[in-house]
């Protein structure tokens, strides 16, 4: 019944999930995101944190880090969190959908690096916020203009060579994106690896680096 | 790891390669099983070769660890 | 299938040889013979080999196994001539193996490899430019259609010249001892494969083999069109000396520049894309 408009951008369609007139999709290239999404989610699950050792350059001195139980179950749940919203936006077949996965994924990479409670990494944690909040606004603002100029938020409608999306809404879509965690608004990252945790640290760049990878997708094919 | 462990482990995963690269060539299952059972079971056959090479046989001698 | 994979990680560690070799008779040393690389992987999955104390166990032994298998992917991708928007992923995906490789370990030297890994995003750009240009011009991003279009109109280096360069750089960007290789700088140690030794390293090394071996075979496949076996092989090796010579001759930029150079190729690339598809078209 559901056929992908365009096959010549990420190969042949695999597999369709509808829910009533929301239809998610599988091809070889959001199936090969999708495993990889999933391959991380259970490494967050099975893995404990690294014990991280810090020195003082020019001396003998070291010190290894520990993570707390509490601090622990808190970063793993959103880390968790995280991996379920990016398996989400990688097999959404929705533009609204997408950008809502996408700004949950900005929400919980604030939840893993504000775990901590070191000076810097808080402070990177606030400003990730407000980068991430400030995104939201291209990136929930470009489905608007979508639906406003077309009147559909299906991919299934907008991947055809019929409907012509305006360029201002994927400049807007993949500045939403970028600034939910991608560079170069990725205030924090550098500043995250300070601390602890590198499964659930991870997390952050795996959700974003994919997140980035379906963008251009959906952009090209749009 | 067990001499014996990985030895089996990097067995298993070097006939499930060969079947994948066979499966492939003759086209006998779907050709993106064979890939996907090449990509799964590559990268165990290597790291568990490695791991069969260096696993201690339980008789070698203890190391001189300097003065 | 497998024989591809073993082909190509037994010609990528030979290239890595021959990399060494031709830096180090460009700089006037003697240099190891070119298949020491070979020896390197073997000598490493020979080597008593644990897990350290500090690491996160379980994420330090899987990035190992997803750093090959993503490799693997990526040649199968180009033998079965799948889509290249997935090769640009399996790149991507590259750099978190970067990442998690380094972090997993809880050294500070494997630490700040990954922290220079995080900033060095900047390589991948070049890359989703050279995917937009050719794009531009074949239409499609299957590597079949690529190759049928090289055939009808002529190689795409001519028609598509900068996304050849940007490409280039993004390939540049991967090789041992470049001027961008500042995440296994010599500063760090070894960066973020600091900590993985023995088998860990093995693996990692036939994952970088197949890397180069895939990065360079995609360039001849997307710039050149279909050739024969031997001359994909000899043209891979003229652009593997050209890359050696670059990497005898630069020093290691500091990691800012290496972020800056890498934008500005991005953004030359962007302008041109502009003009073909925006002002041309």
């Amino acid at each position: 019944m559901f056929e992908l408009p365009v096959t010549t951008i990420e190969g042949p369609e695999i597999f369709v999930i509808e829910f009533g007139d929301i239809v998610n999709y599988f091809t070889v290239y959001t199936a090969a995101l999708f495993t990889f999404a999933l391959l991380f989610t259970i490494l967050v699950i099975i893995s404990r944190p690294e014990r991280q050792v810090d020195i003082a350059f020019g001396g003998d001195a070291f010190y290894t880090k520990d993570v707390t139980p509490a601090q622990m179950k808190f970063q793993r749940f959103m880390a968790l969190a995280c991996g379920l919203a990016t398996l989400g936006a990688m097999m959404s077949g929705d533009v609204f959908n997408f950008t809502l996965f996408t700004s949950m994924v900005g929400i919980t990479n604030i939840g893993i690096v504000a775990a901590y409670k070191y000076k810097h990494v808080l402070n990177a944690a606030f400003q990730y916020g407000i980068v991430a909040m400030i995104a939201t606004v291209p990136l929930f603002g470009s489905a608007a203009i979508i639906l406003a100029t077309t009147g559909t938020l299906s991919m299934w409608e907008l991947f055809g060579s019929t409907i012509a999306v305006p360029l201002i809404a994927k400049i807007f879509l993949v500045l939403g994106v970028m600034g939910e965690g991608m560079a170069p608004f990725y205030v924090a990252k550098a500043e995250i690896t300070r601390a602890p945790g590198a499964p659930y640290v991870l997390m952050i760049h795996v959700s974003s680096l994919l997140l980035f990878l379906r963008v251009v997708e959906i952009v090209i094919s749009m | 790891m067990k001499r014996e462990n990985a030895f089996l482990i990097m067995i298993v995963a070097g006939a499930v390669c060969l079947a994948a690269g066979a499966d492939w060539r003759t086209g006998f299952f779907a050709p993106w099983l064979a890939e996907i059972l090449l990509i799964a079971a590559f990268p165990v056959f290597v790291l568990f070769l490695g791991l069969w090479w260096n696993a201690s046989e339980g008789e070698e001698d203890i190391p001189f660890l300097g003065y | 299938m497998i024989d591809y994979l073993i082909f190509g990680t037994i010609i990528g560690l030979l290239f890595h040889g021959i990399h060494r070799k031709v830096i180090a008779r460009i700089q006037g040393r003697p240099g190891p013979p070119i298949w020491q690389e070979i020896l390197h992987t073997l000598k490493f999955s020979f080597k008593q080999t644990w897990i350290p104390k500090t690491a996160s166990q379980t994420l330090f032994v899987w990035v190992v196994l997803v750093a090959i298998g993503i490799w693997s992917a990526a040649l199968i991708v180009l033998v079965t001539e799948g889509s290249i928007l997935l090769l640009f992923g399996i790149y991507m995906l590259h750099k978190i193996v970067e990442h998690g490789m380094g972090l997993s370990s809880g050294s500070p030297y494997g630490k700040f490899g990954a922290i220079r890994s995080v900033m060095s995003a900047a390589s991948e750009l070049p890359l989703f430019a050279t995917v937009g240009a050719i794009y531009l011009f074949t239409g499609s991003l299957l590597l079949t259609d690529i190759l049928a279009w090289q055939s009808a109109h002529g190689p795409l280096l001519i028609f598509a010249f900068p996304a050849a360069v940007a490409l280039y750089v993004v390939i540049l960007s991967k090789m041992h001892y470049s001027p961008f290789a500042i995440i296994e700088s010599k500063e760090i140690v070894s960066g973020n494969m600091t900590e993985h030794f023995g088998v860990w390293r093995a693996g990692l090394e036939v994952a970088f083999a197949l890397k180069t071996y895939v990065l360079l075979f995609a360039f001849v496949l997307l710039f050149l069109g279909p050739l024969p076996l031997w001359l994909v092989l000899a043209v891979m090796l003229l652009l593997l000396l050209s890359l050696s010579f670059i990497c005898a001759f630069c020093p290691m930029l500091s990691p800012y520049d290496t972020v800056t150079m890498q934008s500005l190729t991005m953004g030359i690339v962007a302008v041109y894309i502009v003009i073909v598809g925006v002002i041309l078209a």
